[in-house]
Order: C-alpha cells, then structure tokens, then sequence
C-alpha cells in the first residue's frame, strides 16, 4: 500500500516540474489535470474500507479535476483566441530549477516540521510543500491569466495532499467544500477572462495594473 | 467672582469672530462687533487681574468635573498668570483695533471674516493656557491656539509664500503638541493627576524629571523659537498680516516662554546642569537670531528674527533664574526670572509696534524689501517717529523700557561673577559680554531697518509714493509708545507685580528691600532717565532751530551733499556687509555674481540671498533626502498580483523555515 502511494507521490513531484517546464498552455492544462486525477485517487487507496462516501468523493474530484476543469479552461483558451504558448517572466529552465530547489526545500523542511502521529508515507509532507510552492511559483512567474488559474489550482492540490495526513480529522465534507470554493472561483474567473479580453484584447495580467487608484 | 469675569472674557473674545461670520461679506458690521467684544473681554479680564491683585490673598481658582474622560475644567490664576495675561488681552485688544484699519473687510472680502474668527479663538486659547491647571485642557486649548494660527498665517490663502510658511508652522506645531503630550503623561507618572502646575517632590527619579524637562524644553521651545527649533518663525511672521504678525510675535512666542517658565519652577531644586542649559540655549539663540536678522533684505522678517534674539534673550533670564535656584542664589532668582518676565512684558509692547509700523510702510508700498525703499519718513512721519522710539526701545537703549529688562539680566549675569567662594559658576558671566554682543548687533540691524527705509532719499517710486496710515493705524501704536516709555522712565510701577509673580514660582527667591535697592536702585534709575529725556528733548530741539532751511547753499566742500541722488546713498546691504561677511560662516549667504571682464563688459548682476541655515540648509534637503529614499521603497507597495503572490510566498517559506528550526 505504501509503495503505491510513494510512487504516485512521486509522480506527483515529476508533474509539478513539468508543469514548471511547459511552455504550451495546452499541456499545462492536461498534466494539471492528470495531476488532480492521480491525486483523486489516495483516499481510496488510503481508506481502511471502501465505503460508499470515499467513492463519491473521489469520483466527484476527477470528474471535477480531470473532465470540467480542463474542459472550461481550453473552451477560455478557444474563445479567447490567446496564443497558445506559456508566458514565463523567468525563463523555463530557471523556474525548473527554481522548482527542483524548492522540492530540495521542502525535503528539508519536512524533516525538521514537528509532524504529532505517524503519516501514512515520509514523503506526504515535502510533496505537499512542494506542491504548493510550485502552484506559488506558477502564480508570480507566469503573466497569463490562464496560467495563474492553474497556479491556484495546483495550489489547492498541494493543500489536498496535506489534508491527506489529516485523512481522519478533517471529513470528506470540508474537502468537498474546498472543491467547490476552487471550482467556483475557477468558472468565475474563465468568465472575466473572457470579458477582460473582449474588453482589453489582452489577458496580460501586468496590464491590469493599470486599472488601481 | 475673579474666575467668572475670566471665562467671561474668554467666552466674549471666543465668540468675538461668530457675528461676522454670520453677515454678509460686504458688511462690515461684524468687524466693529469682534472689536467691541474683543475689547469688552479685555476690560472684563484686566477687572479679574486687578480684583485678583489688590483684593485676594490666595490664587483663585475653579474646578469643574466635565464629561471627558480625563481631567477637569480647572483653571486658575496668580500674579505669574497675570504677567502672561496683560499682554493677551492689551496687544490682542490693539491688534483688532489695527486691523480695522490694516485689514478691513471692505478690502478683504473673502478673508476678513475669517482672520477676525481665528483672532477671537486665539485671544481666547492663550488666555486659557495661561489659567488652566489641567494637562488635558492645557493640551486641548495648545491646540486650539496652534490651528488658529496656522489659519491667521495663511490669512492669504491664495499666496504661496504664505501657505508655505503656515504648512511649516503647522508641522513645528504637532511637533510641539507631541512632546507636550509625552511631558504631561511623565506628569501624571510623577504625581499621579493631570493637575497643573504639580509641586514635584525632589525625590522623584532623576531620569524621569530629566525627561519631563526635556520635554518641556522641546515642546515650548518649538513655540517660543528657541534655535534650532525657531524655523517655522521668520517665514510665518513675515508673510502673515501685520497685525496678526504682531499679536504672534508680541504674545504668541511668550505662551512657550510661560511653558518653561511654568516647567522649571516644578522642582524646589532643579540640578545645575538644566539652568545651564537653559542659558546657553538662550545666549546661542539671541547670537544667532540677531546675526540672521542683521542679514535679512526684507523688514518683516529682520523683525521676525529679533523676536527670535528677544525669546533667547528671555531664555537666558530663566535660566540664570534657574541656576540660582539650584545653589540657592535668591539674587539670581530675582534679576534672572524679574529681568525675564519684565522683557516678555516689554517685547509684547515693542515688538507689536514695530510690527504694526512695518504693516504701515508695507501698506504704504506694497512691498517687504528694504532695498526699495527710502525717505519715508517726509511721507509717513508719524509711523516713522513710532518706529524709531520702537527700535531704541528694542535696543536697549535708556531711558526706554528694553534697557530696563536687559539691565536687570546683565546685573544678574555680573553677579555671577562675585558669588562667594564655593559655587564655582563665574563663568556664567561670560553670558553678559555674549548678551552685549547681540545687543550691539541689534542696534546695527535697527540702524539698517530705519536708515535704509525712513532716511534718505526713496529708491522707487512705491516709495516715493507712500502715504501715511490712517488715525485707526495710528493709534494703538501711540499707546503702545507710551507703555515703552511710562515703562522706561518707571520701571517700578511693575515692580510689586514681577515681585508676587517671582514668589509664585519660588517662595524662597524673596530678596529683602533694602538689600535689593543696593543692587537695583528703581527710584534713582527713573531720575537720571527723566533727565536724560529731558536732555534728548532739549537736544532735539536745538537741532531742529539751526536746521538747515531748504534752498540754502551748500557747503563748498560738502561732497555734493546739496544735491544727492538715491543712487549716492547706502544700500541696506552694504550698511551691513562688514558685519555679514564677518559672519558668513554662520550665515552661509547664497552670492550669485556675474564676473566682469574686459573693456567693455556686458551687463553685470550680482546678488546675495540669506536663506536660514537651519530650515534652508538642514531641514528642508534632509526631508527631500528622506522623501527619496522613501520613494525608492515605494515600488514594493505597488506590485502587480504576482508580485504580490511573490510576498506571501517568500513570507511563508520564512515561517515554514521559523517553525522547522
């Protein structure tokens, strides 16, 4: 069980730096997909016995991460008519590196944080953090506005991970409401971008600083 | 009965603007009503002090609780408040009475109403902080005196130079409330109430006493002009009106003398070191100031700067007050803080008569420069005449009221000199020769101010084209000559007065009479003064018999004195150019000169500005300095979202890496 769930936590890393590293909107749109589909799957794996709530739960967050998400985020690329190419303030590279120093972080980190009951695998805490601070990274690195919906989503997917040592404090329910906060926000904010761009015929996100004071 | 007629006339002077206000701008109605009232309320407040003085043994006071959270209505007043309060209610009262003359509302419609609202309030602030005897009415009436004149120097609003000074006035002014807020609250540490003025147990910590004067020092010292802390001063005193500029400088400065006054009678004994410090704040005060006002090209704020030099001159009185304290110098005490009170009292005569003089030659012409003027005198000979006895007056000359104060603070300095052996403070006699120095400054700074604008020949045709100020302009300062010179020729008159006011602030200063004439002998004082005005009055007129008659010839060697031209007289600047250039170090004029070359040069200029080393030099460049430095960090306020998504992130692996060590 624990090898299953290491492995995919690994996988789990090896995303969040791809993720760091794609330069087309599409692919970042599909490995943040696949990531919150990989992740979807845990609890199952993690829950004592099947029951029907862990099911529900899980198939609502890949339908939600793996099928709606994605589906509204390439139907505001489309309408949007935004090119298609990622648009990084540091370069690809930098912010892999930048991302692989984080992971190396976090390790770190993980391994001094006072963590009270034994977690299901030493390696939920750094991934977690790791996560997190690639979903950060994505979020001031990158201008689209696109792009920064994904940098909150992977953000959230970072903290799912953590909520996972809490498995057995926190219910289903919050989780499922955290999901909803993040798909609302998402659907809200694919519908500004589409105005804003109708608007401004950019979705550069420097630009909206134009509009303060 | 006495604190009645008080609030009586603080109640009338406050109100004495509202009428005005609530008529027409083209009536002037209202500006007759606030002189009536103001003029009632001194009356009513002159009865108190009178009833207070000759009739009640004990200080009276009332106290009312009030709604506010702390203090109470408190108020109270003793021979000391009434040293303060003469000169509030009299200049306030002449003031108004000029300003119908210099300020009428048929001339200045949009601002008129509210210059004689903001008079009223202050009249009726300062006399407040005179009698109050609660920190938080203190504070609260502090305020009120410090907005209402911010608003009496921007009276113009629409002039730049104007608003510009009220904005540095206002800055010095918070700056002041500030530090007087952090002494009242050590106060209240040290006694436990916000009663004013706590008799200090002497041993309190020395650290906290320490920092309540200091405090005190500051915050009053911000008010009265103290150097470094006079920079809102000359600029406010010169763009205000001049009436306004008279009532500030006349009485506003003596509110932050009253505050130190009032702040270093708190402990029976004072160490030596604040009466030290004191005196040197104040001999350092009046060098400098008078040193700028020698150099100054425009009138108001030459005489700006001499109040600065009276308050320093004021400063050292206190101080060597004190001093005397300290080592129990009953002596001291008296020449010292009598020779201080006394000099509050005169420059609040003085100095708004200059001011108001200066008023009429800027009404008269228009303009602030003396370098443009000339021959007034022959024009306005009235105001002329007023101004020269007020200049000897502020110089210190006999047999005028200046000489009197000075002299009592010189006698007190001197005597520092002959104390007995055991007391090694001699050396605070040097204060005297410093005292002469400024002294014979002022007379050369007056000099200038007179000879360059009344004697002579006009430079301009503003000049050429005075005209005397009307009966209105004239007439307060005519009462108020007469004080300089009723004060002069009898100085004892006030004596009784300084002698109750001196026992407020240490019983034990009490010198007995006999002991005292030896030192100051009043009486013998007024004799040789009625003879020498006689002897000036018999000199003068034989002067005027064998004056020249117009059309006579002149002299064959008399250096075409016949027939001068303007352009053969002194320039106010070169009167003084040996002086300034002795003290450039400290002034640090500003020369702009184009160098002359060849045969034939083209047209040349030079010129020398005296910008205030102080607020010019130090002040204002730091501030910049400090704006741009803050200006750099400012980018970190206006980030785009991922900038500020960067902060958060940083701050999170900053408390991640906190809670992981």
């Amino acid at each position: 069980m624990t090898g299953t769930i290491n492995s995919l936590l690994v996988v789990v890393l090896l995303v969040n730096l791809f993720m760091l590293g794609a330069s087309r909107m599409r692919a970042l749109i599909h490995a943040a997909a696949s990531q919150g589909v990989i992740l979807s799957f845990m609890p199952l794996l993690l829950a004592a016995r099947l029951d029907w709530i862990a099911v529900v739960v899980a198939g609502v967050t890949i339908g939600l991460k793996g099928l709606i998400i994605p589906r509204i985020l390439h139907k505001a690329l489309r309408d949007a008519k935004i090119k298609r190419e990622v648009e990084p303030l540091i370069g690809f590279l930098p912010t892999m590196l930048l991302g692989a120093l984080g992971t190396v972080l976090s390790l770190v980190l993980a391994a001094c944080l006072p963590v009270v009951g034994h977690p299901v695998s030493n390696l939920v805490i750094p991934v977690s953090l790791s996560t997190i601070l690639t979903g950060f990274l994505l979020l001031t690195t990158r201008v689209k506005a696109i792009t920064q919906v994904i940098g909150y989503l992977i953000l959230e997917n970072g903290i799912y991970i953590f909520g996972m040592l809490l498995l057995a404090a926190v219910p289903f329910l919050v989780e499922l409401g955290i999901l909803l906060d993040l798909f609302v926000g998402i659907f809200v904010v694919s519908i500004i971008i589409h105005h804003i761009n109708q608007t401004f015929s950019s979705m550069d996100t420097r630009q909206l600083t134009a509009l303060r004071e | 009965m006495v604190m009645d007629l008080i609030i009586l006339a603080t109640l009338l002077a406050a109100g004495s603007g509202v009428p005005g206000v609530l008529m027409s701008r083209r009536s002037s109605a209202g500006e007759w009503i606030a002189v009536a009232m103001i003029v009632t309320a001194s009356l009513a407040a002159l009865a108190a002090m009178g009833r207070q003085l000759a009739f009640a043994a004990a200080p009276a006071g009332l106290s009312e609780p009030w709604a506010l959270p702390w203090g109470r209505f408190a108020i109270g007043l003793n021979a000391m408040g009434v040293v303060f309060l003469i000169p509030i209610v009299c200049i306030s009262s002449l003031g108004a009475i000029y300003g119908l003359a210099y300020w009428p509302q048929a001339h200045h419609r949009r601002n008129g109403r509210k210059l004689r609202l903001c008079w009223g309030l202050l009249t009726a602030a300062m006399m407040l902080i005179v009698v109050a005897r609660d920190a938080v009415l203190f504070l609260m009436v502090w305020e009120v005196m410090g907005l209402a004149t911010f608003f009496l120097i921007t009276t113009k609003d629409e002039d730049a130079g104007a608003t510009d000074s009220g904005w540095i006035y206002l800055v010095a002014a918070h700056l002041s409330a500030l530090a007087l807020m952090g002494m009242f609250a050590l106060l209240r540490v040290a006694t436990g109430s916000f009663a004013l003025w706590p008799v200090l147990p002497t041993s309190s910590s020395s650290v906290l006493a320490a920092g309540i004067f200091i405090l005190g020092v500051v915050g009053f010292g911000l008010k009265a002009g103290f150097m470094p802390l006079h920079v809102w001063l000359p600029g406010a005193h010169a763009n205000a009106p001049s009436h306004v500029s008279a009532f500030l400088s006349g009485v506003g400065l003596a509110m932050g003398v009253f505050g130190v006054v009032m702040v270093s009678a708190q402990w029976a004994m004072p160490p030596i070191w604040w009466g030290v410090l004191l005196l040197v704040i104040g001999t350092a005060t009046s060098l400098g100031s008078i040193i700028f006002a020698l150099a100054q090209s425009d009138y108001k704020r030459l005489l700006a700067y001499s109040s600065v030099e009276n308050i320093g001159i004021v400063l050292m009185g206190i101080g060597l007050a004190v001093v005397g304290r300290a080592v129990g110098q009953p002596l001291w005490i008296f020449l010292g803080l009598g020779g201080a009170l006394l000099h509050i009292l005169n420059h609040s005569l003085f100095k708004p008569l200059l001011f108001m003089g200066a008023g009429n030659m800027l009404h008269a012409t228009g303009t602030r420069e003396i370098e443009v003027l000339g021959g007034l005198a022959h024009r306005m000979p009235r105001t002329a005449g007023l101004m020269a006895l007020g200049s000897a007056a502020i110089c210190g000359l006999p047999p005028l009221n200046g000489f009197i104060s000075e002299w009592m603070i010189y006698l007190g300095l001197f005597n520092c000199a002959l104390v007995p052996a055991g007391i090694r403070l001699a050396w605070l006699a040097l204060a005297a020769p410093a005292l002469a120095v400024a002294g014979t400054m002022a007379l050369a700074g007056f000099v200038k101010l007179f000879g360059a604008t009344f004697l002579g020949l006009p430079r301009s045709s503003q000049a050429a084209e005075a005209h005397e100020a009307g009966v209105l302009a004239i007439a307060p300062m005519w009462v108020l000559a007469f004080g300089c010179v009723v004060l002069g020729l009898a100085p004892a008159l006030v004596m009784g007065l300084l002698e109750r006011a001196i026992a407020r602030w240490d019983a034990a200063a009490f010198v007995p009479q006999p002991a005292l004439a030896a030192v100051e002998p009043l009486q013998k004082l007024s004799l040789i003064f009625g003879g020498l005005t006689a002897a000036l009055l018999l000199g003068a007129w034989l002067v005027y018999r064998v004056r020249p008659r117009p059309g006579a010839a002149p002299a064959t060697w008399g250096c075409g004195y016949g027939a001068p031209t303007s352009r053969m007289q002194f320039g106010a600047g070169s009167f003084v150019r040996m002086l300034t250039d002795a003290y450039r170090a400290i002034l640090l004029p500003h020369r702009r000169s184009v160098k002359v070359q060849g045969f034939a040069p083209e047209t040349a200029s030079a010129s020398v500005e005296f910008p205030d080393t102080v607020l010019d030099r130090g002040l204002l460049p730091g501030f910049r300095m400090v704006a741009r430095l803050a200006g750099r960090v400012r980018p970190l306020q206006s980030q785009p979202v991922g900038g500020y998504l960067l902060y958060v992130l940083v701050a999170l692996l900053v408390l991640l890496a906190i809670a992981a060590c």
